[in-house]
């Protein structure tokens, strides 16, 4: 176990050197470059460009930059944005959380509904309340990203106005308010987009549970439950659940990346101060340095996620036997 | 309506009925036939729902196809800027205009030729890369498949829309046909696994193991017998990754950096009106819910496809 | 047919100059309240000799000083209409080639101790000192030296007189506190607790800055001039505009400093808010590039033509094209200038709307619809160029859609590509390009134009169009060195009566600039250079007053006095 472990985060490292080097070359391919675009003032003097290019190292030939960069990265500095003007450690340490608590709460949702509705469709199965969820979850599934996040805005935030359009907490109050009422105002603020991020998660959810237990059905287990006169209910939550449950583990490491994915639109629409909103203003502004560590920080989240997924498979199903 | 649009409008309803006639017909008929493709061909047409969303996907390609004919003005002109812009719904303009005066309805059916077209091109080349790529990792194995599937681990722990915006604004506006070329070749990697999957099974099969005995070229073996057999998982992805690929341009074009203006997308056409979104609404909502309408039925089509190609659910 | 309304008839505006602010006495009462800017972007950091961005120059106008700011006419030659800040008064050497500066004995520091002399001098040292990278330090050539006469007097050296001396010494560099910066590395200031804590001489002191969430400010009581009537300024920062402008219209913000022409029918629909304009340094134009993109030693195939620039200038319609784009909220641009600048003049001859006479005058120049497809072309080559616009601007990309459809109409085809506004910006530096949508903000300073059309600049500097004209050049440097307004403003006109003849570019807009602001804040003396720059003249009738104003200074720094 501890040896497949040693081998998977080996493998990790790798995958994370390849997005790295990837991403640089990337970076440097393209046109334009952090000073010029974040000294976007025409009458900026040319000496002002230089020093800051220089300072930054971006006059070097391509190979030492490549190993500047490798070493900011192993050292977890990731090197100094200059739009921002500071360690990129420093950006990334404020904008992670945020992304973190956003992604974990619509993931919770998204998984807690999506298995129940999955689960409420199999037992049903071709009745009209299983119809009615399906059409509905490939609904929001076919939805815009952006699409769904400016709807909920538009009606919860500006029509009803039962939530708040933006941001993280009120930041008019916040300096009055008791920690107690800070973490209300804090909750307030999540719900819009943690929603919009789950409904769109729930779907997929939803649709592989319910195809994943009508497979199970069809096993031979599920008929032994059955015929030992189990009923109906016992079934499903007893037995076949727990053997559904497997393909929608695997369901939550694929979704990562999508999510992470989907964080850009829902954080930039709400403007919520996490990575999504940093890579759009990371990229718009050339931050060779933060966009790299973005992506960087991404992908390790993916790898580890697919590995909690790998871990989460092997307890959830004891006949499989992890293999490299 | 001129009587030339108005025959536009009769022959492409024509044909869209024409077309699905046509597949309801061999389908009916394939049903007592006994190849594998024939027999998924007329489980698919028992599926209603299918059948439906694939009406629906039948007349959007119409429509977009015949688009220059069917619309009442030109999508790119500008008659009045100032008298005829952001006009709400009406007789002259169904769908009403938008900023620069221009039809949103004849935008939405050019919208939809420039959106389903991207998409199908890009599907094609995906679906082309990743099942090459993938089986050729499958069928050679051993140090070339774990290198080959490590380059892929890496390039799917990247979220392809963070890959995407990258290329995109890096390289700044790229003309239509480039951006085909990064949409498809952003999304092959999940394709591969799928057919590397398939094909590590495949080739352990009598048949493939008969023909490498009987001495047959690799290239033989994969293009013969490995890549007919791995085709109905690619078909099914393929169909899912049209609807996925709609989004995706959808939501880069929101960002500004899918396809140019004044061509019009149904991406950029949401793009055009989100500014105004409280009041114009009309100018974002409609290819909105085209957006929607296509993705589904698409979506639809895949699962339609899956549960009649899958032979594991004869019984089911 | 139905023309879209004028809604900005119906809509109660301010003009924000015209307001004039009572006595201070009646406004002592006045005292309290908060205000909350919904602002786009959040700061850099709180450093003003490092600023790049208009967020961080907001903040720092607030906590620190100038020696004296320019009045609401913006002139730079000589100190007339100027006011003390930090400096209470000036006297100039005969000979000119000094100016003395006598610091108020009020001023403190918001730490507590008075300023000095020696804060000038070490703040003229940071800003000058190149391991510090200030982008200022360039403005500050024409100065010599910094030095301290006594205590409270700061005497500026110049090498030689220039109009605009003045306004170098009294208004590049925020004066910041010795005290507290002379230990600190000078390369990593950026990075150092003083960008992101900062303490100066300003109406208003540093609160708390949560990282693109949120900065907070608050009076501080001891200033030199007299409080400020606000008690707390928060900037609340969301990175999208249609966020930022439903903090407004949902009442969870009281300002946001720019309104696009569609957001003004949902503030005409509420009633708690008003739209306040005020002046603005803003004008944008259809930059021609004069140089072969592909080679920048040849001419432009198409531009470098001064009657084919004159010719598609005549094909479009501007009035038009205005009033589609920003309905009423911009006027046609004369020239690169707005109404806001000293130098401006709304009586320069302007190149007429005339589809007829474009065509003659492409006509003319061989340009000529050959094969009859609806283009022009000559030698076989299509009069077709490509338009690169900034994604970024919506108005911009309208009026780039707008303006293909006129070209297209004498036979001109106008392709766009559109493009993140760092790709635009280094493909004009690279002179990669045709033609450009571009805004510009002017700095308020006349003589820069001569940076952006000059021919010195042409080559590698910031004139991307590569416009070279002797006479312009000749004229502008006789305004430059005028030392009196009026006869420098004289040579001005004749060289911006040059530019709209040559057309080096379309003169497109000047988008009057609007805030959305709650009714209860009365916003005074909002400038062109700057709406911000009066902040600590804003107040709030008592009566008129919310919840969130009355939460008053925090506590533990009111238990400090």
């Amino acid at each position: 176990m501890i040896a497949l472990l040693l081998r998977r985060l080996a493998q990790g490292v790798v995958i994370v050197w390849l997005v790295a080097t990837l991403t640089f070359l990337l970076l440097h391919a393209a046109p334009g470059d952090p000073v010029s675009a974040t000294l976007t003032d025409p009458l900026t003097p040319p000496a002002v460009r230089e020093y800051w290019t220089h300072r930054l190292g971006l006059d070097l030939p391509l190979h030492q930059q490549y190993l500047h960069y490798l070493a900011s990265i192993g050292s977890g500095g990731f090197g100094f944005s200059f739009p921002h003007h500071r360690p990129v450690s420093a950006v990334l340490a404020e904008a992670l959380p945020n992304t973190l608590l956003l992604m974990a709460v619509a993931i919770a949702i998204a998984f807690a509904a999506g298995i129940v509705i999955g689960v409420v469709q199999a037992r049903r199965k071709g009745r009209p309340i299983d119809w009615g969820l399906s059409i509905g979850s490939l609904f929001f599934y076919s939805m815009p990203d952006f699409w769904l996040a400016l709807m909920m805005l538009l009606v919860f935030a500006y029509w009803l106005r039962l939530f708040p359009a933006s941001g993280m907490f009120d930041p008019v109050m916040y300096g009055v308010m008791g920690p107690w009422a800070r973490a209300v105002d804090r909750l307030w603020h999540l719900v819009l987009p943690a929603a919009t991020l789950a409904l769109l998660v729930t779907a997929g959810v939803a649709r592989f549970q319910r195809a994943a237990l009508l497979e199970v059905a069809r096993e031979d287990f599920t008929r032994t439950a059955r015929a030992k006169g189990l009923g109906e209910r016992a079934v499903v939550w007893r037995h076949a659940l727990r053997n559904a449950l497997l393909p929608v583990i695997t369901l939550f490491g694929l979704a990562l990346p999508a999510l992470l994915g989907g964080s850009v639109f829902v954080e930039s629409v709400f403007s919520w101060p996490g990575m999504g909103t940093l890579t759009v203003n990371a990229i718009s502004t050339r931050d060779y340095q933060l966009l790299t560590a973005v992506v960087i920080v991404t992908s390790v989240l993916v790898v580890l996620g697919n590995l909690v997924a790998d871990l989460l498979y092997a307890w959830a199903d004891p006949r499989v036997r992890l293999e490299g | 309506m001129s009587a030339g649009r108005a025959a536009a409008w009769v022959f492409s309803a024509a044909i869209t009925v024409a077309l699905c006639l046509g597949l309801e017909r061999a389908a009916r008929r394939s049903s007592g036939d006994a190849g594998p493709w024939r027999r998924a061909l007329a489980r698919f047409h028992d599926n209603r729902v299918a059948m439906v969303a694939l009406w629906i996907v039948v007349a959007a390609c119409v429509v977009a196809a015949l688009a220059p004919w069917l619309v009442p003005y030109s999508p790119t002109a500008t008659p009045d800027i100032v008298a005829l812009k952001n006009l709400p719904p009406s007789a002259a303009h169904p769908l009403g205009t938008d900023f620069a005066s221009r039809d949103v309805f004849s935008r939405l059916l050019y919208g939809a030729r420039v959106s389903l077209s991207i998409a199908l091109l890009a599907i094609l080349l995906s679906a082309t890369v990743g099942t090459l790529y993938g089986a050729t990792a499958g069928y050679y194995g051993g140090r070339v498949d774990a290198v080959m599937m490590r380059i892929i681990d890496a390039a799917l722990s990247i979220p392809r829309i963070l890959l995407l915006i990258t290329l995109l604004v890096l390289w700044g506006a790229l003309p239509i046909a480039a951006l085909i070329l990064v949409l498809g070749f952003t999304g092959w990697f999940g394709v591969s696994r799928l057919v590397r999957a398939e094909v590590l099974s495949l080739k352990e099969r009598d048949m493939v193991v008969a023909a490498r005995a009987l001495g047959a070229r690799d290239r033989e073996i994969i293009f013969r017998h490995i890549l007919p057999n791995v085709l109905s998982p690619v078909v099914v992805a393929a169909t899912l990754g049209i609807a996925n690929v709609i989004i995706i341009e959808a939501g880069l074009s929101y960002l500004g950096i899918g396809v140019r203006p004044p061509l019009p997308s149904w991406g950029n056409m949401i793009q055009d009106g989100v500014s105004q979104i409280a009041t114009v609404w009309w100018v974002s909502l409609f290819p909105g819910l085209a957006i929607i309408a296509t993705v589904m039925a698409f979506n639809i089509i895949g699962d339609g496809l899956r549960d009649a190609l899958d032979p594991r659910q004869l019984d089911g | 047919m139905r023309a879209s309304a004028p809604i900005i008839l119906t809509l109660f505006i301010t003009i924000a100059s015209a307001c004039q602010p009572d006595s201070p006495a009646a406004r002592a009462a006045e005292d309290g309240g908060t205000l909350v800017i919904s602002s786009g972007s959040d700061a850099t950091l709180l450093f003003p000799p490092l600023t790049i961005n208009v967020t961080s120059a907001q903040v720092e106008a607030q906590i620190f000083e100038h020696l004296a700011e320019p009045g609401e006419h913006l002139n730079m030659i000589g100190d007339a209409g100027w006011d003390g800040r930090l400096a209470r008064s000036w006297s100039w050497a005969p000979d000119s080639l000094s100016i003395a500066f006598r610091i108020d004995s009020m001023a403190r520091w918001q730490d507590g101790p008075p300023v000095r002399a020696s804060d000038v001098v070490f703040t003229y040292d940071i800003y000058t000192d190149s391991a510090v990278g200030s982008l200022v330090a360039p403005l500050l050539s024409d100065v010599d030296s910094v030095t301290v006469r006594d205590s409270l007097t700061a005497v500026f050296w110049f090498s030689h007189r220039s109009p605009e001396q003045f306004a170098t010494a009294a208004f590049q560099m925020r004066i910041l506190p010795e005290h507290l910066l002379s230990k600190s590395d000078r390369k990593e200031l950026a990075s150092s607790d003083f960008a992101r804590n900062p303490v100066g001489s300003g109406p208003f002191r540093f609160v708390r800055w949560v990282p693109r969430q949120a900065i907070e400010l608050e009076a501080n009581t001891n200033y030199h001039l007299g409080r400020p009537h606000l008690d707390r300024v928060i900037w609340s920062i969301a990175p999208d505009y249609n966020a930022a402008v439903m903090r407004v219209l949902s009442g969870d913000a009281d300002f946001l400093d720019y309104m696009r022409p569609g957001d003004f029918e949902s503030v005409a629909k509420n009633p708690e808010i008003k739209a306040v304009r005020y002046p603005s340094l803003i004008y944008g134009f259809l930059l021609f590039n004069e140089r072969d993109p592909s080679n920048p030693k040849r001419p432009h195939p198409i531009f470098a033509n001064r009657s084919v620039r004159r010719a598609l200038t005549m094909a479009i319609d501007r009035v038009d094209l205005v009033r589609s784009v920003y309905d009423t909220l911009a006027v046609p641009a004369v020239g690169p200038f707005t109404e806001a600048l000293s130098t401006y003049d709304s009586t320069i001859r302007q190149i007429p709307y005339d589809p007829d006479s474009a065509s003659a005058l492409l006509d003319a120049a061989g340009w000529r619809d050959r094969d009859g497809d609806g283009w022009r072309e000559r030698n076989g080559v299509p009069l077709r160029f490509t338009i690169i616009v900034p994604s970024s601007s919506t108005p911009r990309m309208r009026a780039a859609v707008i303006m293909q459809e006129m070209f297209k109409k004498v036979g001109v085809r106008a392709e766009i590509e559109q493009m993140d506004p760092p790709t635009h910006g280094s493909r004009q530096e690279a002179r990669r390009f045709d033609a450009s949508m571009n805004a510009m903000s002017s700095d308020g300073v006349p003589s820069t134009i001569r940076q952006l059309w000059g021919t010195a600049a042409a080559k590698d500097g910031s004139n991307y169009g590569s416009y070279e004209s002797p006479r312009f050049d000749a004229l502008v440097d006789s305004a430059a060195s005028q030392m009196d307004p009026d006869r420098a403003g004289a040579y001005y006109r004749r060289a911006y009566q040059l530019l709209a003849d040559d057309a080096p570019a379309i003169w497109l807009f000047e988008p009057l600039s609007y805030a959305a602001v709650q009714q209860r804040i009365h916003p005074v003396g909002m400038r062109a250079n700057g709406w911000w720059l009066n902040l600590k003249d804003w107040y709030i009738p008592q009566e008129e007053r919310i919840a969130r104003d009355r939460v008053g200074l925090s506590r533990e720094l009111a238990s400090e006095r």
